[in-house]
Parts: C-alpha cells; structure tokens; sequence
C-alpha cells in the first residue's frame, strides 16, 4: 500500500508537505515542517538531500517553478 | 433628483467576536446560522427522538441493516435506543448497563466498535473513565464488551482497567492509562489479556485510528504530547506497534474534543485549537479565538466537545460558555468556507454529540429540564425544534459589519432608502438597521420592517410595495440585522442590494 499524496488536488504546498510526513517516516525520513508555501523549494531541496532520498534519484525543485509538478515528479521517482 | 445608488449588502463570510465592531468586514453577529458559498443560510432544526434516563457522556452509533445503535452512555446507565434512517425510535431505551457497574457523577464514556472471533460478531466495547471534573483523574475502571445489536447487558473484558478510555485500531483494541500506560489487546479477542507499553510520561486520554501506508496506525493525545502508534510486524513478542513522539510540547482540553475530519484531525488545546495531518499545526483562527477561551468555563473543560457536520463542512467545538456548566455555545469552523463563527446552543444545552457516519444527520442530548426530561436530539432536520407535537421556531439571525462611506473618504452619514431582499426564503423575514454616529456611541436600531415570503404562480405575485423594503434610516456607521423567527421559517442569502446616498456629516450624537 503506498503513501503517497497526489499533489494535483491540493491547494497549498504545506498541506501536501504535511500529509506525506507520515509515509516518509515510515521509511525512515524525517523531513522539516514547511511553514511558508514560497520557500517550498528550500524545502524541497533539504528534502531530496536525505540519504534515503537521494537513493531514488529524485527531481531537483530547482528546475521548476510549480510545486505541484515538482511534487508529481517527486512521487513518481521516490518509493514510499 | 434621486442620488442613492445600489449596493450589495455582503460581508466578508464568518462572524467575528473578537477586537471590535468596527474594525472588521465580517459579520458582526449571528445566531444559528451558517455560512454556504459565502452566503449566509438558517442552520436546520432538530427533532427529540425520545427520552432518556440521564444526562449523556458519550455516545456512539453504529448502523446495521437499516436500523442505528445509539448507545449513550450517562452516570449510572449505559442506555441503547434503536432508530431507523428518519430518525424514528424504532426500539428503546434499552438499558445495557454491566452488572457491577460502579456509578459516578464523574463518569465519562468512550466507546467503539470492535469485532471478536469468538462469536463472530461486532461489539460494542465501552469504558467509563471518571473523568468528568478531571481530565486527570487517575482511577481505573474495567472495559466492557457486547454484541452491539444485541440489548443485553455488557460484561468485562479480559483488558486491564484503564483510566483514559479505548479506541479499536482494527484489529486491536487499545486501552490507555495513568503514566502513558497503552494496552494492546489479541487480535480480534477482547477476553485474553493484553500486552502493556509505557509511551509517554503523562496519562493518555484519547486515540484515534490514522491512515497508515503499512498496517494499522493510531495517535493518541496525552495530557502533553501527541503520540503515533504505528504497526510493525517484525515485532513478534509483545506490542507489534512503534511508538513516535509526534510533539511533546501539546494539550488538550477535553477528551471529547477531538473530531477526525476527511484524515485530518482537529482538537481544542487548552489555549488554542490545533490540528494534525501528519504534522501538529494551528488552526488560524482570527475570528473567535479569545472569545471561545476568555468565556470558558474552564472548571468544566471536560464537558466541551466537538462534533463534525460535514454536510457543511463544519467541525463545532460546543463548551460552556460564562458560569454555564453545561455546553451552551458552539464556536463552528467551517473547513470549506475556512471561516468561523458561533451560535447559542439550544435552551436545553447539549451534553454529547455524535455523526452517525452512515446517515448524514448527527444526534445530540440534552440536559433536560430541573434535572429530568433529557433528551436525546437529531439535528440538521427540518426548520424547527420539534419535540413530538410541539413545534417551536428556531430564532436565526445575523447582523453584518457595520457600512460606512468613510473608507471612500467621504465623511458623511449614510442613508438606506430601499433594500431589494433577493434570498430563497420560507416564511416571513425581518431586517431592521441598526447603527451609530461613531464606534462609541449608542446603538439606534430602527423598527423592523417585515418582508413575506414570495408566492409565485398560480397565486399572484407579490405587489410593488412587497417586492422591495423601503427605509428612511441614516447611520453613520450602519449594519443590518437580518432575522427570522416564525416556525418554518428559513433563509439563504443571495445577492441582496441597498440603495444608499450620503446624508448630513454630524459625527457624534
């Protein structure tokens, strides 16, 4: 069963940081909490540089301007 | 020549207690009333279903083959009433009390539905914490189980007596205690004894079940932190749960407080209301936040609860309001308007709540009247409180921010000559303006003027003089109290216009 969050739907960055804390702790990743929507990409960046992360060789935020994208790129890289 | 020109008589949607009148654009006040597509609308009414012993602490339902198992849980009896889908009594009150039931003035229920093995059945799995002046009371008091559509007595489970209460996290059931003590019953057995962990330095007072992407999850809220149980079945002895430390560094106000909405979970802190999905968040609340704790009683924190009516997207946070010891006021947060606002209980206050799931309507109790008479309510039903052949209208109204020309720079009075009501209404309204010279002086309410329900063909239409409400008020700081009052009566905002100008510039009375 995954975890995974389906940005596509969500309105607010945080929200969907928030709802994928949980699956990421379940393999073992403890991400920061993501207070400002506008700096989801220092978020992000933090986020991919986790050791688990980095495994599945995920998508760099830098390279996009919607979060929502980054994110839908994010779930299908990364197993969780 | 005429001047006035038409405005649409809005403000911005939710009702906003605290700070003053003046600084604000959302409503000033309302009184069962809610709030749909940011249009203010009647709240529906409530029905008795029947009578019931005793003032309820807790209480659950649960829907099987048409029929819902309400089982309510007071101080000395645990009582079940069988309704079908209308909120008919179909059987009961039955009483289910377990013999040797010790009662309390104190007792507080939680209850769940667990299915056991043994018997193959479902059943409801109760526990009477004597938790209701202290949520810290640390006596422990047994468990109890029964088939749930069954009508006999409840008897005890093999768990160890708890002073928190149980939540079921199929297919487990949880007990939680005194010193962040958490029990883990068999799997689908509530006879054998269950396995004990210590998870936190406070005692527990309420679990819920969470998503989970690999088994059964649960949180529960200790009197200072929030901790995750998460299922791990590489643990083979003892508990097969990991215990995290969400945060340590929560509270909670009541055990009841807590109301699971759509995965996300929203409860009262002792100085705030927070929210949890996946990570511990506040609920931004700029509207009644000291009005909610500055009124209330907090000797009586235990008897606040919370109730969702997802309907309208609504979570209620109901709590005693001044020296009121019982429930007598809801502040509602809207999660789909993502506003808030308030109303008055009904006069027989409410005691507990509960959304039967199945059926889109919630039940709740009352306190009855001189210590008898208690009741138990379904709501959101029709337009009025009807308690068998007794119909009373519900009073609902709202009144808006106060209007005024001064943010266009204009330093005159305003006057309201013609209002064009546009709303879906039954019955008769009434709208009365109110308003004052400057943020301290006297309210001026003016007469209420009463505009009828339209009636359309075949009856002929409403004449000229109906169709519009004429004034002749000036204020230079005006609001509108729209109400109604009659049985049967309901509402739903449209898009209502004013035709104001301004008028003489006095600023003070």
């Amino acid at each position: 069963m995954s975890g995974q969050v389906d940005p596509r739907f969500i309105a607010d960055a945080r929200e969907w940081a928030d709802f994928i804390t949980l699956p990421l702790n379940q393999i073992g990743v403890i991400i920061r909490r993501l207070d400002n929507p506008e700096h989801w990409k220092q978020w992000a960046f933090h986020l991919i540089q986790s050791e688990t992360i980095a495994a599945f060789n995920p998508p760099d935020p830098r390279f996009y301007e919607d979060w929502r994208e980054w994110a839908f790129r994010f779930n299908q890289a990364v197993q969780y | 020549m005429a001047t006035s020109k038409p405005v649409e008589v809005k403000s911005v949607p939710g009702v906003r207690r605290d700070g003053t009148e003046f600084d604000g654009k959302e409503y000033s006040l309302a009184q069962w009333c809610r709030f749909y597509r940011g249009r203010p609308k009647k709240m529906a009414g409530y029905q008795a279903v029947t009578l019931i012993p005793e003032a309820c602490r807790g209480m659950n339902s649960y829907s099987q083959q048409g029929t819902i198992y309400l089982h309510l849980g007071g101080n000395s009896h645990l009582t079940q009433v069988q309704t079908n889908f209308t909120g008919n009594l179909t059987s009961g009150p039955t009483d289910r009390t377990p013999a040797g039931f010790t009662a309390s003035i104190n007792n507080l229920w939680q209850q769940d539905i667990m299915y056991t093995t043994t018997g193959a059945v479902n059943n409801l799995v109760a526990h009477a914490g004597q938790n209701l002046a202290d949520i810290t009371n640390a006596v422990e008091t047994p468990i109890y189980f029964g088939p749930v559509t069954a009508t006999s007595a409840l008897v005890a489970t093999g768990m160890l007596n708890v002073s928190g209460g149980i939540c079921s996290v199929y297919p487990y059931l949880f007990g939680y205690s005194n010193f962040g003590r958490i029990d883990v019953s068999g799997i689908n057995n509530l006879s054998g004894a269950p396995n004990s962990a210590f998870v936190t330095g406070q005692k527990i007072v309420k679990g819920l079940p969470l998503r989970n992407a690999g088994g059964p999850a649960a949180l529960f809220w200790s009197l200072d932190s929030l901790i995750m149980a998460t299922f791990n079945p590489a643990i083979l002895t003892g508990i097969p749960f990991n215990f995290n430390t969400v945060t340590d560094d929560t509270s909670i106000l009541s055990s009841q407080g807590v109301v699971e909405y759509d995965g996300i979970y929203f409860w009262m802190g002792v100085d705030r209301f927070l929210m949890f999905n996946g990570v511990v968040r506040e609920v931004p609340n700029q509207m009644n936040l000291s009005y909610f704790f500055d009124n209330l009683n907090f000797t009586q924190r235990q008897k606040a609860f919370a109730i969702k009516v997802p309907r309208w997207g609504e979570i209620w946070f109901c709590f005693p309001f001044g020296n009121s010891t019982e429930c007598n006021q809801a502040v509602i947060y809207n999660v789909r308007e993502g506003t808030w606002y308030d109303t008055a209980l009904p006069a027989s206050l409410r005691t507990a709540g509960e959304f039967a799931r199945v059926y889109q309507r919630p039940f709740m109790c009352d306190n009855g009247s001189a210590g008898s008479n208690f009741t138990l309510w379904q709501h959101e039903v029709g337009t009025d409180a009807i308690n068998g052949t007794n119909v009373q209208p519900i009073d609902s109204f709202f009144v808006t921010d106060e209007k005024d020309f001064l943010d266009q720079g204009i330093d005159k009075c305003m006057r309201v000559d013609i209002l064009e009501p546009d709303l879906v209404q039954t019955g008769n309204l009434t709208v009365t303006v109110i308003g004052r010279a400057n943020a301290r002086s006297q309210d001026i309410e003016s007469q209420s003027v009463t505009f009828v329900q339209p009636s359309f063909a075949p009856n002929p239409p409403l004449d000229q003089d109906e169709q519009v409400v004429r004034f002749k008020e000036s204020r230079r700081l005006l609001r509108f109290r729209f109400e109604s009052n009659t049985a049967g009566g309901d509402y739903y905002i449209g898009k209502t216009l004013e035709h104001i100008e301004p008028s003489e510039g006095r600023i003070t009375q």
